[in-house]
């Protein structure tokens, strides 16, 4: 095997310009490989952590998946019957029974749930009417289940636990209208209900029409408003593992008959569309090392075609066709380490370098950076990738020089 | 006295070309060759005289017929064991040396040497170097082929045919490219190796010097061995 890597060596070396040239395809494509991947695994990792921090892990809302089956239709299931023109029931919306509820979801290992009520109110002030979510909540629970603690710019979540008549608004509540804390809001509800509350905190979020058109009080005071006593909507739940949502969602659901979704369900377009931005990216990048494989392809083919007399001279030394075949692959897989070993510390040069690049996003304050995952697959795939193209490329001349009879070739002379 | 049997004997070898019209290149060829025997292959051009030494050679295969080499059957045997017999008791020298151009002339006569992979390396290119010495070449053995002249790129492809010690030494008119001092230093060497190495010649020539001095003339016109 010595001798067979040898011969490879000294094939390659001797047409050194061609090699060099292959081998410069197969460098950048693996540092353009890394470079990217890395950024675009970066990105979705930012993208679904940002998802999975700022969003519930789980959401229990007052809505059935499917609607109730007539009872008619559980009694006679083998009937023909045909009803018509019937509607539901009426009923308070509202989960029902969410105490209990609330004590179940305890039972569950990692879960923190917090109940709210939300609805509409209208904001009377300057003048002019606004329309708002009102959101009821627990302060304490809320804490542990959503990230508005870490968006207040004034004030705290558990203000409203000291002032049970204490509200918070979002920052372009507070800029538009000139609100500041300690402010006295008087908001109405669908119901007529009018109730007054006194600015204790201010949020930041950063998305405008979220800090503009929502406001958190304490769910008796949401219940008081909306004229929901005891009732709550939704509830919000926060797991240790975020990943494990979409199987404890349908196990909920199954428990307690209410739709539980998952925020994974929730964001399936977004994630699809994940899915398919990495396709296309990896056919992107896959194609720069395809390119590469290209070159390398032809430098063995002209090795090949150059070195017939050389091939048929070592067959009829009694080198066999696999060995001779084994010298060309062997010159690809050179090729391919080779590229691979060069094109990492050049990835890792240019990954560095993008880490370094700041931006201004339109609608943020602070200068972003690249997110950038330094995952191994990263460097696995893309040495991997280069390799195995690299071996491919080689096979093909390969297999041809192994075919090579060499008395045909002598037969011929020069 | 008991009559050794030859080292490589043929029964009725014949190669024809495959084609809308066939070509028989050797036809129903019988050959004996002996242990220590100088024979030349002589005959007219296109006669066939090359393909029946690739024949022999093992480098070809034959449309029909048996080949014995070294007691053994070729005919029959596989692609492997055909290299095998090739690499550890042939050796071959061509009109044109046909040496690999990225080696040094010493490296170049190595290379069967590693291939066949028997002899430790040191004591391997202790010979190739006796060889190379014997054939006048110890200030070029580490020479590339392109700073070799025609006569000394093909005594170091002789030295590369003998470098495992081969039964039987091939060589398709090895002076045929080379000027008539090169040549008869060639042929000088040729007799002298095979004697000395004590093995079997079947050299394809037109040089009736050369064939004159052969134990033994094999002539063929159109692929037939004449009588």
């Amino acid at each position: 095997m010595r001798l067979l890597l040898a011969i490879a060596f000294r094939h390659l070396m001797a047409r050194k310009r061609q090699s060099v040239v292959s081998l410069a395809g197969i460098v950048l494509g693996v540092a353009f490989f890394m470079a990217i991947s890395s950024l675009m695994q970066g990105s979705e990792a930012d993208f679904i952590r940002r998802l999975i921090d700022n969003s519930p892990h789980i959401t229990i809302t007052d809505e059935y998946r499917t609607n109730k089956r007539q009872p008619v239709f559980e009694a006679y299931p083998n009937a023909a019957i045909q009803l018509r023109n019937i509607s539901p029931m009426p009923e308070n919306r509202g989960i029902r029974g969410y105490i209990q509820t609330l004590q179940l979801l305890k039972t569950y290992p990692g879960v923190r749930a917090s109940p709210s009520l939300s609805g509409q109110g209208i904001l009377t002030f300057a003048g002019r009417n606004i329309g708002l979510t009102v959101t009821g909540m627990i302060p304490a629970d809320i804490q542990g289940v959503t990230t508005i603690g870490k968006y207040m710019q004034k004030g705290k979540v558990l203000d409203l636990e000291t002032d049970s008549n204490g509200i918070l608004i979002g920052e372009t509540l507070s800029r538009k209208y000139g609100v500041d804390m300690g402010d006295s809001l008087p908001i109405t509800s669908g119901t007529g209900t009018t109730r007054s509350f006194k600015v204790v905190g201010i949020f930041r979020t950063g998305r405008g029409g979220y800090d503009e058109r929502n406001a958190f009080v304490t769910l008796p005071r949401a219940q008081a408003l909306l004229g929901q006593p005891n009732r709550i909507n939704s509830i919000i739940i926060k797991l240790d593992d975020a990943y494990q949502a979409r199987t404890l969602a349908s196990q909920i659901e199954t428990a307690i008959g209410y739709k539980a979704e998952s925020w994974q369900e929730q964001s399936e377009d977004m994630l699809s569309t994940l899915v398919i931005r990495n396709i296309i990216m990896y056919t992107v990048v896959s194609a720069v090392l395809l390119v590469a494989a290209f070159g390398i392809y032809n430098v063995i083919s002209t090795v090949v075609l150059e070195k017939q007399r050389d091939i048929a001279i070592l067959k009829s030394m009694g080198f066999e066709a696999h060995e001779i075949q084994t010298i060309f692959v062997s010159q690809g897989v050179m090729l391919g380490f080779a590229g691979a070993a060069a094109g990492v510390p050049l990835g890792v040069a240019l990954m560095t370098g993008l880490m370094q690049v700041k931006m201004k996003v339109p609608g943020t304050r602070e200068p972003i950076t690249m997110p950038l995952s330094w995952e191994w697959n990263i460097f696995a795939i893309a040495i991997a990738f280069a390799v195995t193209a690299s071996i491919l490329a080689a096979l093909l001349p390969a297999r041809k020089a192994s075919k090579i009879e060499p008395v045909e070739i002598l037969r011929g002379g020069f | 006295m008991v009559k050794q049997p030859p080292l490589l004997r043929t029964e009725k070898l014949t190669r024809t070309l495959t084609g809308e019209i066939p070509i028989t290149l050797v036809k129903q060829a019988d050959v004996a060759i002996h242990a220590g025997e100088f024979v030349a292959i002589v005959g007219p051009s296109g006669s066939g005289k090359s393909s029946l030494l690739y024949l022999l050679g093992l480098l070809d295969k034959p449309t029909s017929g048996d080949l014995f080499f070294d007691g053994m059957n070729m005919s029959t045997a596989t692609e492997h064991e055909r290299a095998r017999t090739r690499l550890a008791k042939m050796g071959f020298v061509f009109q044109f040396h046909f040496l690999l151009p990225e080696f040094s002339a010493l490296e170049n006569v190595l290379l069967p040497m590693q291939q066949l992979g028997e002899v430790p390396f040191e004591q391997g290119k202790a010979r190739a170097i006796e060889l190379l010495t014997r054939l006048g070449l110890k200030e070029q053995m580490h020479k590339r082929p392109h700073q070799l002249s025609g006569g000394q790129s093909q005594r170091v492809a002789i030295a590369r045919a003998l470098i495992n010690k081969p039964q039987m030494l091939l060589a398709d008119e090895p002076t045929g490219n080379l000027d008539s001092t090169s040549g008869n230093t060639v042929k000088q060497m040729f007799r002298e190796l095979a004697r000395t190495e004590n093995c079997a010649l079947a050299i394809v020539t037109h040089d009736d010097s050369f064939s004159a001095q052969a134990d033994r003339t094999i002539h063929i016109v159109d692929g037939v061995i004449q009588p």
